[in-house]
């Protein structure tokens, strides 16, 4: 196919140079259709001016302007490994050695990462000890139970657990509505809804008017 | 006089009235008769509908003074009047010869003025309230089946004799001033219950939309194309029951025609329909009195339905009566024809019964395949003279003549498989807890989901084609790991530690003979027939990148939260597409017009898909669409009006969302606007989505579309739209056919850039192969040797399985490669337009020279041909040619 295109186009060019007129397969139907092309570009600026139904035919008809006998090749197609085809291929492969070496290779990245950490840490508390401060070691050995701040127990059951049987626990919380103030809290807050969504809309029906694009047909 | 003449559209319309011609007592309107060739076994026949017509004349004069009379002095009636006739007049259904007209409006609303209407209208009410009650009035109203009389209780001359005979002759009675005519004595009972049904979702516009309804019911054109769930359009010109047709008879001959069809259809298509509506506008437009009736009728006649649920109206046997039931039999044999067949059912029961046999992806053309059947046996129409609009878009969701959606319960299964097997692997250090999956394929919202690959079985077992596709691609699947608290928190760290524990499971997989294919970012496992991509959430992932983003806001959304949206997202449009079975298909046909039009890079496939789902859940003014077309077009429509600038899209799939969320997420929103006002053209999002799991328009369209992109987009978008109402409505003409909505114009943009299509990955998905561009051809370059989207499979394969698999290439895409060094190459030099799904061009546009950093200054130095011969350089192997067709603006 696409050498089916070049011919077509280099063959026209030919056709022209003979002739010695750029502008000869044209008929007048296809210029004029251009013409208004433009003119409705004109009119409603970049965007909108898209005229979708471009047919096909008359882009056919306009490659005459095609130059093709003297274009650049692109060179070294199969040749060249640092573009293209070529490049992405390889790099395709590269990416892939298997999984085993990918394996080490995160291995030794985890190694390296945490000796980098660990070196980190031991600098950081060097330069805290060089200040005269002393670095308290975290003890190991029984678990705290207790808060110290506090005082209450914690970190014997675990928080997940705890969340859990929480939530199992049935609220003693009375009904919404069973004290008047409750009510009348309730219906304060929906009042207060209503106004800011009276506010938004009110706002909304300004950026609305703004705009004025009522037009219904 | 001469500035009238220049306003275009405006009318004087000459309506003659005849008041004291004929004899009342001969125009009586159940008994006589008044066309003496309208005869039955050669007894004349009451001919009601003439009789009115001419009475409507006599007392067109008395009535349009009495109107006129109420609503003099009355603004606030006036002004409903006017928001009526818009309502209407944007319902071309119900605004029509059948129906309502402006005259009608004001009749009606007259008569609620009155006692006999109980006074359901008076002068304390705003105009808002008058709109409201009429609207009720039409919707639920119980006096339609009594009959309306606009006179008021004190003065009425028709007597309850007289309302009776009207609501036995006419399908619909209103009763004028002077108790002789039938004011709607034109409008039939299936408009009616249009205009009811209408009315009724009006209703629920006005209380359930943003503005009161404001868009919804004034703004938007609720035309047949959008409306009816598919559109059939008879051409009758010519046609032997047209011409056979008497215009002797006491309905006009077009009218009766309608009522045939609308029959037929419906004894047709029984209940895989919930409304049929046939509409013949037998009057042209523009008729100059001396042509007589040729023109009358020369335009088709069009046919609107709408789809009853799907199971229903796709469903592939009509079973008819028990043989044994003669009459019926004889019945149901003699409207079938040879189509009819007597069938033994499951249960035992045997029953007359046509078939409908089809493939599972054809059987949305079911209801078409009836509507031909029962149309052209009965009418006697040829083939070309009935288009149906049900399948005229498929083509673009084919692959070598059939839809690969029909592969998706294998591509399930297989799933399952994998899911199940990556559940019990006890090999790994952490137990694989949850399996889910991400890629839009599972969802059957994908426009091409990928088919079964040979080599991508266990064992190659079944017999092998020719050939096979080199490239795979790999559908994403999402694993949950059991907690563990010896994760690491730095982020690098813990992405490295996922990699390895995805080698892990890839390995163990292996073991098991699935073929695993991996790199660090990626582990492909190919198993069933398909290749899966795996990727791991955890969850302390989220929270880690919460810490790390309050020191530096701009960072990318973390591996973690991309996850967690595209996982939430992916269940939440499952739930959508088991609720509505329509919205797989108009989702891919979306998703196929933004690639085809090189929106690929710009607007994400879950934003798409937010945007079809909005359609579905916020329908109005319309119901949900049941058919692609439909939706299709109601998408490109939203696309094109939706006020993105003002307005968030809130998607709200299960009715979540309270007051409180709306709130927040119209604060989200406007948190987001808040630029606007010192910039209008730079505002972020441009396109505010806003769902359940993601309240502030973070996961889809943060980054992009941008302003000017969506501007794009919308203006095609309504081109688009506006060439498909056409299409649906007076079919194809010339050279805008079907496909002219899939091919797009090249010419839009500064350059274009042309691949080699037997170079692309899967060169059987590209629709149109792109043609060559105007402009100068810059440079051409030869097709790689490289690559080959297709390999051979010889005996030898079955042999040497493994090897072969090595030549696969997963998730390889040449065009993403291109696309990736490009914007390398050339970060702020141009924009890149381009089809993900199968295109052969792509667009570019220069940035202005504004955007670019100053540094930039040499990059932008550079005359366009050197910027586009080096853009083909790297392109090299896949660049066909680059065609310069208009270079940057020069400050």
């Amino acid at each position: 196919i696409v050498d089916v295109h070049i011919i077509y186009a280099a063959d026209v060019n030919q056709v022209a140079a003979e002739s010695g007129v750029m502008d000869i397969g044209e008929p007048e139907k296809a210029k004029k259709r251009k013409k208004n092309k433009t003119k409705k570009v004109k009119q409603s600026g970049e965007v909108n001016g898209i005229d979708m139904q471009v047919s096909v035919r008359e882009d056919n008809l306009e490659v005459h302007e095609v130059d093709t006998a003297n274009v650049d090749e692109i060179a070294s197609v199969d040749e060249d490994c640092s573009r293209g085809m070529k490049k992405w291929i390889l790099e395709y492969r590269q990416k892939r050695p298997g999984l085993k070496v990918l394996q080490q290779n995160i291995d030794v990245f985890i190694t390296a990462h945490e000796e980098q950490q660990e070196r980190e840490k031991k600098e950081r508390e060097a330069a805290a000890a060089e200040d005269g401060w002393t670095v308290v070691m975290h003890h190991k050995g029984r678990k705290k139970t207790t808060d110290a701040e506090t005082g209450t127990a914690v970190g014997s059951v675990s928080l997940a657990a705890m969340q859990e049987k929480m939530a199992q626990k049935k609220p003693k919380e009375v009904g919404r509505n069973f004290y008047r103030h409750q009510k009348r809290e309730a219906q304060m807050s929906e009042l207060a809804m209503l106004q800011s969504k009276f506010e938004q809309d009110k706002k909304r029906i300004q950026q609305l008017r703004a705009q004025r694009k009522f037009k219904p047909y | 006089a001469t500035e009238i003449a220049e306003l275009p559209g405006f009318y004087v319309r000459i309506i003659p009235t005849a008041s004291s011609l004929f004899d009342l007592s001969k125009l009586n309107l159940s008994t006589r008769n008044n066309v003496r060739a309208y005869t039955k076994d050669g007894i004349n026949q009451p001919t009601p509908r003439y009789n009115n017509s001419i009475l409507e004349d006599m007392f067109l004069e008395e009535n349009a003074e009495y109107t006129g009379s109420t609503f003099a002095n009355w603004k606030t009636l006036q002004e409903a009047l006017v928001l009526l006739k818009v309502w209407a007049r944007q319902r071309t259904s119900i605004y029509s010869h059948d129906c309502l007209n402006g005259y009608l409006i004001s009749a009606i609303l007259v008569f609620l003025t009155l006692d006999s209407g109980g006074s359901i209208i008076n002068r304390s009410m705003t105009t808002r309230q008058i709109f409201r009650v009429a609207i009720n009035f039409f919707a639920t109203s119980k006096m339609w089946s009594k009959g309306l009389v606009i006179q008021p209780m004190k003065k009425r001359t028709i007597s309850k004799e007289g309302i009776a005979h009207l609501l036995k002759t006419f399908d619909v009675a209103i009763c004028d001033v002077s108790g002789h005519v039938n004011l709607a004595f034109r409008m039939t009972k299936s408009a009616f219950s249009e205009l009811q049904d209408e009315a009724a979702c009006t209703l629920n516009c006005l209380d359930k939309c943003r503005d009161g309804g404001f868009e919804e019911l004034f703004m938007t054109k609720v035309d047949f194309g959008a409306k009816f769930d598919s559109c059939l359009r008879i051409n009758l010109k010519g046609n032997s029951k047209v011409t056979a047709l008497s215009f002797c008879s006491d309905d006009e001959s077009w009218r009766v025609l309608e009522k045939d069809v609308q029959s037929l259809l419906q004894q047709g298509l029984t209940d895989r329909t919930k409304m049929i509506r046939v509409l013949w506008r037998s009057t042209p437009s523009e008729w100059n009195i001396m042509d007589g009736f040729s023109e009358f009728g020369s335009s088709p006649l069009i046919v609107g339905v709408m789809l009853s649920l799907l199971e229903k109206s796709y469903s592939l046997v009509d079973i008819g009566p028990n043989p044994e039931n003669r009459d019926e039999a004889i019945k149901f044999r003699k409207f079938w024809g040879e189509k009819a067949e007597l069938r033994r059912f499951k249960d035992g029961a045997i029953a007359e019964s046509t078939v409908w046999e089809t493939e599972t992806w054809e059987r949305h053309t079911i209801i078409k395949r009836i509507a031909d059947y029962v149309l052209s046996k009965h009418l006697l129409l040829r083939q070309e003279d009935l288009t149906h609009v049900v399948d005229q878009l498929d083509f673009c969701l084919l692959v070598g003549g059939q839809d690969p959606v029909s592969s998706s319960g294998a591509l399930l299964e297989a799933f399952d498989t994998l899911a199940k097997q990556l559940r019990l692997l006890d090999d790994v250090p952490l137990k694989i807890s949850t399996v889910q999956p991400l890629d839009s394929a599972f969802r059957h919202t994908s426009v091409f989901p990928p088919e079964p690959h040979p080599l991508a079985y266990e064992k190659s077992s079944q017999r092998l084609p020719n050939f096979a596709a080199t490239c795979v691609r790999s559908l994403e699947v999402m694993i949950q790991l059991e907690g563990s608290g010896n994760w690491p928190l730095d982020p690098v760290a813990m992405e490295k530690t996922k990699s390895a524990f995805l080698l892990r499971i890839g390995e163990s997989l292996e073991d098991r003979g699935m073929f695993v294919t991996a790199s660090e970012d990626e582990v492909n496992v190919l198993t069933s027939g398909y290749s899966f991509l795996l990727k791991i959430f955890h969850e302390r992932g989220l929270v880690v990148q919460k810490q790390a983003g309050d020191s530096n806001i701009q960072s990318a959304p973390s591996e973690d939260k991309e996850l967690f949206f595209r996982s939430q997202h992916s269940s939440m449009i499952n739930g959508l597409h088991g609720i509505y079975q329509a919205y797989g298909p108009v989702v891919r046909l979306a998703k196929r017009w933004i690639s085809a039009h090189l929106f690929s890079s710009f607007i994400s496939e879950e934003a798409v898909e937010l945007v079809a789902a909005y359609l579905f859940l916020r329908p109005f003014p319309f119901h949900a669409p049941s058919s692609r077309v439909t939706g299709f077009l109601r998408f490109l429509r939203l696309l094109s009006s939706f006020d993105w600038t003002f307005s968030p899209m809130i998607v709200d799939i299960n009715n979540d969302f309270n007051l409180k969320d709306e709130k927040e997420i119209n604060e989200n929103f406007m948190l987001s606007r808040r630029s606007y006002e010192q910039n209008p053209h730079d505002i972020e999002p441009a396109m505010f989505l806003a769902t359940s799991y993601d309240k502030s328009s973070e996961a889809w369209t943060k980054q992009s579309p941008s302003k000017s992109v969506l501007k794009r987009i919308a203006s095609y978008a309504k081109s688009s739209a506006e060439l498909l109402t056409n299409l649906i409505i007076h079919g194809q003409s010339g050279q805008y056919t079907w496909e002219c909505l899939y091919r797009t114009p090249l010419s839009n943009y500064d350059a274009v850039i042309l691949l080699h299509k037997e170079k692309l990955c899967r060169p059987h998905h590209v629709l149109f192969p792109a043609e060559i561009p105007n402009g100068k051809l810059v440079i051409q370059g030869k097709p790689s040797n490289d690559f080959h989207p297709y390999m051979p499979l010889s005996k030898s394969v079955v042999r040497s399985l493994h090897d072969t698999r090595d030549k696969l290439l997963v998730n390889f895409d040449p065009t993403a490669y291109f696309l990736r060094d490009l914007k390398c190459a050339f970060p702020v030099t141009f924009k890149l337009w381009h089809d993900s799904i199968g295109g052969d061009a792509i667009g570019l546009t220069w940035e202005s020279s504004k955007k670019r950093g100053r540094d930039e200054d040499d990059e932008a130095m550079l005359d366009p041909t050197s910027i586009l011969k080096e853009v083909g350089d790297v392109g090299k192997g896949l660049v066909r040619s680059v065609h310069l067709l208009k270079a940057p603006k020069l400050e």
